[in-house]
């Protein structure tokens, strides 16, 4: 058959960068560094499978399923990458979720759980309620969540420089 | 027989202490508190707990998961039924029943059907579980290292396959979750593999991170997309039973529905969905009137409502028998069983029978909870959708957070929740099934062990597997899996073009 450009070009016009296309890649690039990294160690040793054994099998299969999952879905207009994230509203609480569990995690070492647990709070319920009752709800949740795990369930929460 | 009513009267002995019906009336409450809750699934709701049984016994913790399981199903309807918004999965079929009731002022009728067909569906397949439980466990024990490594891979594959998602996006979830399961220090030789040269990863991935983050932040980061000021308005719940001409029709779904719900919930990689649709198109098809389904019929309520719960009890049975879980939330209750020291499986009614017959006592009595929290308490159940989401998805958030750093007291352990978190929201916004991520990180030690001891044994030679019987015949249903599902792409593909080829 003769070799027509308008097909490969049309074939190439319908492929899609979308959002299973980089998640497909995400899984191809992990599946391959574990199938290098597996190839660095025992396939097999004396009297049995060595420690790569199933791991080299496994990280080959994922970089198969991986190529298939990202030519399948290559082929389909899927989530585009600008459409991945919500808009308007929605953007704004994911925003904000997000940059509120960051904020937790950068701080909860520095100052402990209850006031990491309060400020992430504050801003949470910043999304729904005015900045006072935001503050005043963050306040009294994170004092009852220690109220209840570190002090009647006992579980060990971060503690910080206020020693809380 | 008898062996098995004896053990499960010393069951009923453990279940009915005062602390372990408290764990067991928590797992209700909580269970119902979950099904209510759009966005909170029976998933995220037992990942949810499963840190605060750090402290408790096995029997306790997998008694209180396990009401979480069972009664979410349920809580699911109310919503459905009241306000046309399925608090879970299995409840969407219901909303096409029973909403058209409750706007015919028939919202007590197709809620106490429901409450009525859940606590049947649930307690004959209870009794099932009793009878088929220690028969399937004591054929198990045959099993060698071979034909527990091939049921592991059947199991896997119908999962993916029959999901009802993409076989690829299925089996390259499926393997990513094997590769996650196999981070850490390797079991046999004690080699370090895929740690990045860190400490923290030495003892691998913790379940609970993997657990919380993909089920439960995902769902509250997936659901913040939407209005979070959205309110409800309830209608009222009077008349909790049928007509009396009804009655006949809802007592033959409702047994159908136990039938149809225990069996598809033996067969791993189902979901409570299917046997609810199923359910549903059987007593449209069996019904003098059908042309009336789509406006508010009781037993277009019941059946599913009793397929559903039913279907709970069967897929126990290859938890607790074969060590294989059929569903997301069964994957977390067999990592609650691991983290306690127990190995679900046959050996599980020999070696632990005080843990497994109290459990499943405890489902007799936590089906007959539900039963009497619903009949009189479904208003109050129904007042619980009233409760904002802005307000909700904060006191979530901080929960997860508090659960996950009690694994081992290490920031570290948030920081992966959040991460898998992010990873569960794009994949499910991906259309990446996340299920089989935690089947298979669940079962990667053993699954890794079983291969490890079979290939030893078989002295590297991979045929050997297929010269033995059972092996065989479980190889070649995982074939069979794979064919139908790979037709079954062909052909829609052929129908629906490439767009359209979600399985």
């Amino acid at each position: 058959m003769p070799f027509e450009r308008g097909a490969v070009f049309s074939m190439r016009k319908s492929l899609h960068l979308n959002l299973g296309v980089c998640l497909s890649s995400v899984t191809f690039l992990l599946g391959l560094a574990m199938f290098i990294g597996s190839r660095r160690m025992n396939y097999w040793s004396g009297y049995g499978p060595g420690e790569s054994f199933m791991s080299t099998w496994v990280s080959a299969f994922l970089v198969m399923f991986s190529i298939l999952s990202f030519f399948s879905e290559a082929k389909k207009e899927g989530i585009a990458l600008n459409q991945i994230f919500p808009k308007g509203a929605g953007l704004k609480n994911m925003t904000v979720t997000w940059a509120a569990l960051l904020v937790f995690l950068a701080l909860v070492t520095i100052t402990g759980f209850l006031p990491a647990a309060a400020i992430m709070l504050f801003l949470l319920f910043s999304l729904g309620y005015r900045w006072k009752h935001a503050a005043i709800l963050s306040v009294i949740v994170a004092s009852l969540c220690y109220v209840v795990f570190k002090i009647l369930l006992q579980v060990p929460l971060p503690v910080g420089i206020f020693g809380i | 027989m008898s062996e098995s009513l004896g053990y499960l009267l010393q069951g009923f002995a453990a279940a009915a202490t005062w602390y372990n019906l408290l764990y067991c009336l928590i797992g209700v409450a909580f269970g119902m508190m979950v099904g209510v809750l759009p966005g909170l699934g029976p998933s995220a709701g037992t990942a949810l707990l499963l840190p605060l049984t750090f402290g408790m016994g096995p029997a306790s913790s997998i008694i209180m998961l396990a009401g979480i399981y069972y009664v979410a199903m349920y809580g699911g309807t109310i919503t459905s039924v009241l306000v046309n918004i399925p608090g879970e999965s299995a409840s969407v079929i219901t909303c096409m029943e029973g909403y058209p009731l409750a706007q015919k002022g028939r919202a007590g009728v197709a809620l106490g059907v429901a409450a009525i067909g859940s606590f049947i569906g649930g307690t004959i397949a209870m009794i099932g579980l009793v009878f088929v439980g220690p028969f399937v466990a004591s054929q198990a024990l045959k099993f060698g290292p071979p034909e527990y490594f091939c049921l592991m891979v059947m199991g896997m594959t119908m999962v993916v396959g029959l999901m009802g998602k993409s076989l690829v996006k299925g089996m390259t979830s499926a393997f990513l979750g094997l590769a996650l399961s196999l981070v850490g220090l390797d079991n046999s030789s004690g080699i370090a593999r895929f740690t990045l040269g860190t400490d923290y990863l030495l003892s691998g991935l913790d379940f609970i991170c993997l657990a919380i983050g993909l089920f439960g932040l995902s769902e509250i980061f997936l659901s913040l997309e939407a209005d979070l000021h959205s309110e409800v308005t309830i209608p009222p719940i009077k008349g909790l039973f049928p007509a009396k001409e009804e009655r006949p029709i809802v007592a033959k779904s409702i047994l159908r529905g136990t039938v149809l719900g225990f069996l598809i919930g033996l067969v791993p990689g189902t979901n409570s969905v299917i046997p609810t649709i199923l359910s549903y198109s059987l007593e449209k098809k069996l019904s003098k009137h059908p042309e009336k389904f789509g406006t508010g019929v009781v037993e277009g309520v019941s059946g599913p409502e009793t397929a559903n719960n039913a279907y709970c009890g069967g897929s126990l049975i290859p938890l607790f028998t074969l060590g294989i879980p059929t569903s997301p939330t069964i994957a977390i209750l067999l990592g609650a069983f691991v983290m306690h020291g127990l190995q679900p499986g046959p050996m599980l009614f020999q070696e632990n029978p005080d843990v497994v017959w109290a459990v499943i006592a405890s489902m007799f009595i936590g089906n007959t909870l539900l039963l009497f929290m619903n009949l009189p308490m479904a208003g109050f159940w129904a007042k619980l959708t009233h409760v904002p989401n802005r307000i909700m998805f904060p006191i979530i958030i901080v929960l997860c957070l508090v659960g996950t750093y009690s694994i081992n007291n290490s920031v570290m352990d948030v920081v992966m929740t959040f991460l898998f978190g992010i990873l569960g929201y794009l994949m499910k916004k991906g259309d990446f099934p996340i299920a089989p991520i935690i089947l298979t990180f669940v079962l990667g030690d053993i699954m890794e062990s079983t291969l490890v001891q079979s290939m030893t044994m078989f002295r590297g030679d991979a045929v050997q597997f297929v010269q033995r019987p059972i092996c065989a015949v479980m190889l070649l249903i995982t074939a069979a899996v794979l064919v139908v599902s790979i037709l079954t792409t062909a052909k829609r593909r052929a129908t629906y073009g490439d767009e359209e080829i979600e399985m």
